[in-house]
């Protein structure tokens, strides 16, 4: 290979798997919110679960749909697929969390 | 803590939580269909605006992409651009040098961007404002839920309006906090309803239009300074053919492979 090859990515592609990522985030992090409130776990609990399964699903994502090879869909794979999606799903995973967490509370 | 649970009315997640969850989610629902029947569809432009843009576009390719052509196609091309980009041959309107620069205020195109964003953010906010107001009137004055996580006593003031009682524990929210929390928590569950297929469609076709500068609109620069950086980034052009050296480059690639034959 000679120096000045460069990969080129085509935009809109880039966008449609960030989209996959992200669809795939969303529904984890709801449904991570749903198990949390089944087991009624409290405060730091409940955070390490949300880690715990965001990462579990990032990394199926990163075997599954990315066969292993991330760098050939994303252009910064390891902080968009890892570190934005954190965040971006913590309101998601809270407003699921709290409202399972009252329904399972109030019943018991 | 060993203080006892305090006990709330289990009618209470039927008669409040779900309410609020569920106007919030048609809500949002009504609001982005609104805003897709309130776009205005795309306009017609005028011919010679596009052709001045799309003018542009095809100088700026072939600045990028001059590698292809041999010596003497691109020499042609050269001269060709830098003389039509000096000349006012595509230029959308030729204007007066000596007029004074014209109001943006008084410009319709102006007002017409301004207009559009101002609904926008209408849209976006009123139904916000509305959902708030309801959910603090109507169901004000109790506790609703205990949140699953503790926090600070400077959330008291904000979560638990409408409840006086000094020194009850912030874990116990009055509705304006579930509220709050299905405000910024419900954007996953919009995005798994609306389906993001239409959505991407969208996008694309935004970022399409987009491709083109936008000259002469409000807020862009004039065409005539952009026709002008353009001709000269062409002037100072040299040509590089991508086949220069190729016979080079193709052996240093499979160097290592030649040595292993």
């Amino acid at each position: 290979m000679s120096t000045n090859d460069e990969i080129i990515y085509y935009p809109p592609s880039i966008q449609t798997n960030k989209q996959k990522l992200q669809r795939a985030q969303d529904i984890a992090s709801l449904v991570l919110g749903v198990g949390c409130g089944i087991l009624t776990l409290e405060s730091a609990y409940g955070f390490v679960f949300y880690l715990a399964g965001i990462t579990l699903t990032n990394g199926i994502f990163l075997t599954a749909c990315c066969e292993g090879k991330p760098e050939k869909f994303f252009t910064k794979p390891k902080q968009e697929i890892f570190l934005e999606g954190l965040f971006n799903n913590v309101p998601g995973f809270v407003m699921m969390w709290c409202l399972i967490y009252a329904l399972v509370k109030a019943s018991s | 803590m060993s203080t006892p649970d305090l006990l709330l009315d289990p009618q209470l997640k039927y008669w409040v939580l779900l309410p609020i969850s569920f106007v919030m989610v048609l809500v949002g629902l009504l609001r982005s269909n609104a805003t897709y029947l309130l776009q205005p569809g795309p306009k017609l432009e005028e011919f010679k605006a596009l052709r001045e843009k799309q003018f542009l576009k095809r100088a700026a390719c072939f600045r990028q992409n001059n590698g292809v052509l041999t010596k003497e196609e691109f020499e042609n091309r050269k001269q060709y651009f830098t003389a039509t980009l000096e000349s006012n041959e595509f230029y959308a309107i030729v204007e007066d040098p000596n007029a004074d620069p014209a109001n943006p205020l008084t410009d319709p195109g102006m007002n017409d961007a301004l207009m559009n964003m101002a609904k926008g953010n209408v849209m976006n906010y009123i139904p916000q404002t509305i959902i708030m107001a309801w959910v603090n009137y109507f169901f004000a004055g109790f506790v609703i839920m205990k949140l699953p996580f503790p926090l600070t006593d400077g959330f008291k003031q904000m979560l638990q309006t409408g409840i006086e009682t000094p020194d009850l524990n912030v874990r116990y929210v009055s509705s304006i906090s579930w509220y709050f929390v299905n405000l910024f928590g419900l954007r996953p569950v919009y995005s798994l309803l609306m389906g993001d297929l239409a959505a991407a469609e969208l996008m694309n076709q935004q970022q399409q239009q987009q491709a083109l500068p936008n000259i002469g609109g409000p807020g862009g620069p004039k065409a005539d300074k952009l026709f002008k950086a353009e001709a000269e980034n062409i002037q100072i052009l040299t040509h590089k053919s991508i086949f220069d050296g190729i016979t080079e480059r193709v052996l240093e690639k499979y160097a290592d492979e030649l040595k292993a034959l």
